[in-house]
């Protein structure tokens, strides 16, 4: 027999302990160094469906197995697997703190539904990234990355694209009212001030036909209105007991909520209700019952297929008209008013999603996914992207402005695509300032969230109440504040950071807003800032 | 040994009763109990989701009773509830209205009163249906030549325009229909050999033996209402101006959307404790027995 003799046997044994023990560390070492990262997708399969899709000739989906394949062979030691996740919907945030609780969320995801990005750093949401994304520094957009960051430690990365919240309007409902800007072009002029709004918006409103010359949603048109006069909706406590005290009953804030209620019973020009959210007031310009729309995303209205609602649109493509034709003898965009002798003062410039990473993570998972979004955005993965959604025909172009500097050349120019007023005035809102972050200077709320829904009462009874007294309303509103939200002080926050911040804004004003700081700002900045920190 | 025996049994027996039944104690336990139990510590709490929790001891109450939007969602909740009680009448007066009907007859009114309970998305209808300037409601209303009415956006009118689709949407007119049905016909022979008219039915023999399923009915009527949450935050969001923003609603907008955890979980507890009163009352006074 062969394995008879007493030597052969130690010499089996010990191969066969070698072995397991090379195949062990073996094991082990490969496994330490795989490091799994689960990606959030959305609007793709889930689990081993996933790679199925491929099959279906689904670009978006080819393309997206094309980047993870393409970034485990630029980086073996990385694996990652995806994740069907809801980033997006009403309810994402309710889901999201429940996985997180539950130590089931995603590698990285969206904070806007977890109460906003300086919310979510304080809750300890967002794992500090600040030493994965120093190469990356010179290469995203500062200004729709500085919420990201508290001090100098950063807690998240900007989505892909920016966006700005224009005005956008029916070119031919102002062309039958006469409405029609220096040019002769059926426009409002580019300084045009809320009063003037006030003016074209009952011109246009015909209740015959059923159109109204605005649309009003709860919160996003007062957000508009009350941001022209330079005022913010929290304001330091100048005692210093509490950190932050309730603005919601400054002359502004009042103002804003009487010329609301003007326009909606006193000019009877606007389509609203407790029902008409944000969604609805969309909704009613794109059906052709409104005539202005305030608020919209502007990445919305790339989209090829937004505004192909409107029958005169919908008819005209179906001719085979191109799109940046049709789109433009109907809706164009424009700033929002301003208030008179105020200069083109608009805090309305660009922004980003951000996306926070998992702090639950170890810290090779982290940097795993600090890299992976950041090449995904940003690197060979993002190039991908553009050909990917221009191939599909969902957008003309991937988006007029991005957060990231990301190599496009090849790829045709943007005003190919695009009606030119829109491409117009997406650059003008990417050149728009913004104003230094709080969150840069250590300032934060953590009842932010709460604070901003007793803002829901006024805000609904501005558009609701016909005898409404607006004055009152808002006061008792910002008694609730102060006594039931504001009634506390944050921890870490000093008059010294105040200070900082509140004089870098007024720096920052006085710069960039020369006339409106003179005129209007200033004021504001004596009144509700300075006495927390003189 | 027949003893023995029968205790012998009778241990197996009891045994196995709870065998069967520990799943259901178990489940009751974890989805029930225990979360009961943890709220009255949450309410103690400023809690969060990863950060270890800060006790506060009775601050949550105390924010909770400064806020006139705390009564205000009470008293909305309390006019909500005595509105729907009226309803709750109503199904009781229409299914002994068909009990004079055939049995065919009652087949298809049953099929028809159930039929609109369709989800909630009936409600989303009821939005359009109320909307101001091209809803259904007001269309009617001109097509009459009569004023039109602001619905939703009238603080006036808001809470009765949240109880609307609730009277077709509600389902319990089944459950009368059935105890109505089991009643033994005997009785009514009896009454009638006696001359006994309509309404001395109704007052002598139906509404006696309805009364145990009255009582549960009105149980679950007043606890279904005082929680009531789909039809204003689907309608309203609870405008305008609060009018129409019920306990529930303010619970789920401090805990979920404000994650003020703790804040939500303190008003929850008072919400309870209202109903717990309210039952403690109607078990007391509301008597369930027929022959008493």
């Amino acid at each position: 027999m062969i394995f008879r003799g007493k030597k052969v046997k130690k010499l089996i044994s010990l191969i066969g302990i070698v072995s397991l023990v090379m195949v062990t560390s073996a094991m082990s070492v490969f496994a330490a160094e795989r490091i799994v990262i689960k990606v959030p997708t959305w609007g793709l399969p889930e689990g081993k469906d996933y790679y199925k899709v491929a099959d279906t000739l689904d670009i978006g989906a080819a393309q997206s197995l094309y980047n993870v394949t393409l970034y485990q062979m630029l980086n073996p030691n990385v694996k990652i697997e995806h994740m069907t996740w809801d980033m997006w919907s009403a309810e994402a945030g309710q889901k999201l703190l429940a996985a997180l609780a539950a130590g089931t969320a995603p590698a990285f995801y969206y904070t806007g539904h977890i109460g906003g990005q300086q919310y979510a750093i304080t809750e300890g949401f967002c794992a500090d990234i600040t030493d994965y994304v120093q190469d990356a520094k010179d290469k995203i957009v500062w200004s729709v990355w500085q919420d990201a960051w508290r001090g100098d430690r950063c807690y998240g990365l900007p989505a892909a694209g920016m966006y700005s919240r224009p005005l956008a309007y029916r070119v031919d409902w102002f062309r039958n009212a006469g409405i029609f800007d220096k040019k002769g072009e059926p426009a409002p002029s580019e300084n045009w001030t809320w009063e003037d709004f006030r003016n074209i918006a009952t011109k246009i409103t015909d209740p015959k036909k059923k159109h109204w010359g605005i649309g009003i949603a709860i919160g996003w048109f007062w957000h508009e209105v009350l941001m022209s006069y330079g005022v913010q909706y929290m304001i330091p406590d100048p005692t210093g007991k509490y950190t932050w005290r309730g603005n919601l009953n400054c002359p502004e804030s009042v103002a804003t909520g009487q010329f609301i209620h003007d326009l909606v019973f006193k000019d009877k020009c606007a389509l609203t209700g407790t029902e008409f959210w944000y969604g609805e007031n969309n909704n009613a310009f794109k059906s052709g019952k409104t005539g202005m729309l305030v608020g919209i995303n502007s990445t919305h209205v790339t989209s090829v297929n937004h505004w192909k609602a409107l029958p005169e649109i919908a008819e005209e493509m179906r001719a085979g008209k191109p799109y940046q034709d049709v789109v433009a003898k109907y809706v164009r965009l424009m700033y929002p008013p301003c208030l008179p002798n105020s200069g083109r003062y608009t805090r309305n410039s660009s922004r980003a999603n951000l996306f926070a990473v998992n702090p639950l993570m170890s810290k090779e998972q982290i940097e795993a996914t600090t890299d992976w979004i950041l090449w995904n955005r940003q690197g060979k993965g993002k190039t991908w992207g553009f050909i990917n959604r221009y191939l599909r025909g969902l957008v003309p172009y991937p988006q007029v402005i991005l957060a990231y500097e990301v190599d496009t050349a090849g790829l045709p120019p943007v005003e190919n695509y695009y009606p030119e007023n829109y491409v117009k005035w997406e650059r003008k809102f990417s050149s728009i300032p913004r104003p230094p972050s709080q969150s840069t200077f250590g300032l934060k709320c953590s009842r932010e969230n709460e604070f901003f829904s007793v803002l829901d009462g006024p805000q609904s009874a501005s558009i609701s109440i016909p005898d409404a007294n607006m004055k009152k309303i808002l006061d008792e509103a910002n008694k609730r504040v102060n006594t039931t939200v504001f009634n506390y002080k944050e921890k870490g926050i000093t008059s010294e950071n105040f200070k900082a911040y509140y004089n870098a804004l007024k720096d920052f004003m006085e710069k960039n807003w020369p006339d409106f700081y003179k005129n209007y700002w200033m004021k504001i900045y004596e009144r509700d800032y300075l006495p927390a920190f003189k | 040994m027949k003893e023995k025996a029968r205790k012998e049994s009778q241990k197996r027996k009891s045994r196995l009763a709870k065998i069967f039944m520990s799943p259901a104690i178990l489940i009751q336990f974890f989805f029930g109990w225990l979360p009961i139990g943890m709220a009255f510590a949450v309410c103690l709490f400023h809690y969060h989701v990863l950060k270890p929790e800060e006790y506060v001891g009775l601050a949550n109450f105390q924010d909770l009773f400064a806020d006139p939007l705390t009564f205000q969602v009470i008293k909305n909740t309390f006019i909500y509830t005595g509105m729907s009680l009226a309803i709750f009448l109503l199904p009781v007066i229409v299914s002994i209205l068909l009990m004079e009907m055939n049995k065919s007859t009652i087949r298809i009114m049953m099929y028809l009163w159930f039929f609109p309970i369709a989800s909630t998305a009936s409600i989303v209808i009821w939005k359009w249906m109320y909307n101001t300037e091209y809803g259904l409601l007001n269309s009617i209303l001109m097509s009459l030549g009569l004023p039109t009415l602001r619905w939703l956006n009238d603080p006036r009118l808001v809470i009765f325009c949240l109880i609307l689709p609730g009277i077709l949407m509600y389902g319990p007119s089944l459950i009368y229909l059935a105890t109505i049905q089991s009643i033994p016909d005997e009785l009514y022979e009896a009454a009638e050999l006696e001359g006994a008219g309509f309404w001395s039915k109704v007052w002598h023999i139906t509404l006696p033996r309805m009364r145990p399923v009255l009582a549960m009915m009105l149980l679950l009527s007043i606890i279904g209402s005082m929680s009531v949450f789909s039809q204003p935050w689907i309608l309203t969001h609870g405008g305008p101006n609060n009018a129409s923003m019920m306990v529930v609603m303010r619970i789920v907008n401090l805990a979920i959307y404000n994650m003020r955890y703790g804040k939500g979980t303190a008003l929850a507890i008072i919400l309870f404790a209202i109903l717990m009163v309210i039952i403690i009352i109607q078990r007391k006074y509301f008597k369930e027995d027929i022959d008493r």
